[in-house]
């Protein structure tokens, strides 16, 4: 079995869905490429993008399952839709994957694991994390560790997290998909890469899905920062902040941080229905913002690299790596990283 | 002041802070020209802290004093202190930071050099083409040289925003903080306009790091491209 540095397997054999159509290719492949697929079409950059309605199911979600998903560095992960998962096995399906990373440690594969923890694998349903009724329910995967040495009664730490949704996945696809399979098409980690493999690899092995590291493109980050831009949350509210990197050596980043209130106001100024996003309005906002950068400092940010993005709700790294900064709207977010993590992957 | 006596400020230093604080250690030792001071700070109750100690590097024949790790609690008794040993009766702060001591001793003794090309711009540049242009552009503000190593900078823009005709004309002024970070920024600067990031000359904002020893900002619009309190012509 082949483990690509990304941390997650990828299998050679190829699933129901993938043998009539084409070879896995791995995903981490730049998406958007000329080989990169979406049912049979090039990927699509959608010229306008909904603005989804806050929906009651979002309000029954768990406050204190939402504070496990906050304020916490998630690496993603796209993943094809889940062969023959259950619902009603996760009491299984945790025995089977604690007994799995025993077995892994005995092996000494994974020595960074620590030799003397013991590790407990539990699957949990995460309700309420759905966009629409239709969406398939989110589940969280936590492996605790527990050290000889602690003290009986001591609460289990939790060591590695990660968890499966798929938010406003497109009706379009849920319906085409066999009632065999589940499809949550976004994997979100946080915690050590190991763990992340073991995992990776049984669910590929028990589901037959595959997974590929989520890349977010300058465009997509451009758009989450134009979507989220004039959204309130309560409580503390960060600066909106835009890092680009510079092509020059030896290498430069700009940050680019700009007052919330303000940054709201431009784009209230620029944004027409309140509805939808296009990708003309995102555009301009972008233009304006180098515009006004280039009269003070000469420098065409057209030229650089958007690679980081931190609004309100949540702060986005190009390389996958996000962190959701506030509960609200938290659905909505996951519902656009969704979205990507659809396209990332190759049918 | 152009002499001191060395000993009378390291004695005159430590009385002055342990007259108004009882646990904290002082160390002086010379490197060079350069006295250092250590410095480790506690509180009424603690013990003075020796992992997290305060550096202070002093060349006792300049107006200037390098500091490092030093908490806000402790400023005032500090720079009370060198006020009282060295005998001035300001210290300001200069808005120029670094991890490279000897960078900054570049900028602030103005010691880096800068190849200055006595060239007449009306003549010369018509001729020259844009490659050109911006290598001789480039050159003029920089020089071949080495520069001194800063790793960030910082402006905290307080102007109209200037992005489009008729678009957030209410905003005013549009508040934003711009900073640049690299191993080495002003190496990174003068490579700006050769790889057609920027246009040249590159903005005076950057350029003027190095002429102004400072590399902190506070941009608005009164006095419009130029940083405030701007004394230097370049």
């Amino acid at each position: 079995m082949q483990t690509p540095t990304d941390g997650v397997s990828t299998p050679q054999s190829t699933s129901v869905l993938r043998s009539s159509i084409a070879p896995y290719q791995n995903s981490r492949y730049p998406i958007g490429s000329l080989t990169s697929t979406r049912r049979r079409s090039s990927y699509r950059i959608p010229s306008k993008r909904k603005i989804p309605q806050s929906t009651p199911i979002q309000e029954t979600f768990d406050p204190q399952k939402a504070a496990l998903l906050l304020q916490k560095q998630w690496t993603l992960y796209s993943v094809t839709p889940m062969y023959d998962f259950s619902y009603t096995k996760l009491k299984e399906y945790s025995k089977h994957l604690s007994a799995t990373i025993v077995a892994e440690k005995q092996k000494g594969v994974a020595v960074d694991l620590g030799s003397d923890v013991a590790f407990k694998a539990n699957f949990s349903c995460l309700p309420g994390l759905k966009g629409k009724e239709s969406d398939p329910t989110a589940i969280l995967v936590q492996i605790t560790g527990k050290s000889p040495i602690s003290k009986p009664g001591t609460e289990e730490r939790i060591v590695w997290t990660g968890w499966f949704c798929g938010p406003y996945t497109e009706d379009e696809i849920l319906e085409v998909l066999p009632e065999t399979f589940t499809c949550l098409p976004l994997f979100l980690t946080n915690g050590s890469e190991s763990f992340t493999a073991i995992v990776g690899t049984w669910f590929q092995q028990a589901f037959d899905c595959c997974f590929g590291k989520l890349v977010i493109r300058s465009l997509d980050l451009r758009w989450l920062a134009a979507m989220w831009a004039g959204y309130e949350v309560q409580g503390h509210v960060p600066t909106t902040e835009l890092v680009f990197s510079v092509p020059v050596e030896p290498h430069m980043d700009i940050s680019f941080a700009i007052h919330p209130e303000d940054f709201k106001t431009l784009w209230n100024d620029i944004q027409k229905s309140k509805d939808e996003v296009t990708v003309e309005e995102v555009e301009h906002l972008f233009q304006c913002l180098y515009s006004h950068f280039f009269r003070h400092f000469k420098i065409h940010l057209s030229a650089t690299q958007l690679v980081k993005v931190t609004v309100a709700v949540a702060s986005a790294h190009c390389e996958g790596k996000v962190k959701f900064l506030s509960k609200d709207h938290l659905v909505r977010v996951l519902g656009f990283l969704t979205e990507i993590a659809v396209n990332n992957i190759q049918y | 002041m152009n002499h001191i006596d060395v000993s009378e400020f390291k004695a005159r230093f430590k009385k002055t802070i342990h007259s108004v604080m009882k646990n904290v250690t002082i160390h002086f030792k010379d490197f060079g020209d350069g006295m250092w001071i250590r410095i480790a700070w506690g509180q009424t109750s603690m013990k003075p802290n020796q992992y997290r100690p305060t550096f202070v590097v002093y060349h006792t024949q300049t107006p200037y004093v390098f500091i490092t790790s030093l908490l806000n609690t402790f400023r005032p008794v500090l720079c009370q202190a060198l006020l009282s040993a060295a005998k001035y009766s300001q210290i300001q702060e200069m808005e120029l930071k670094s991890r490279c001591l000897d960078s900054l001793k570049d900028l602030v003794f103005k010691r880096f050099t800068q190849v200055s090309l006595s060239l007449d711009a009306r003549v010369t540049y018509e001729n020259l083409k844009e490659k050109e242009r911006i290598h001789h552009l480039t050159r003029e503000t920089f020089g071949d040289g080495p520069l001194p190593k800063l790793e960030n900078a910082s402006y905290k823009l307080e102007t109209t925003f200037k992005g489009e005709h008729g678009i957030a004309e209410k905003i005013e002024p549009f508040r934003c903080v711009v900073k640049f970070s690299s191993p080495n920024l002003l190496e990174s600067i003068r490579s700006l306009a050769p790889s057609g990031v920027a246009e040249a000359p590159i903005s005076s904002l950057l350029t003027c790091i190095p002429h102004r020893a400072r590399n902190m900002f506070k941009i608005s619009d009164k006095k419009p491209m130029q940083p405030t309190s701007s004394q230097a012509t370049n």
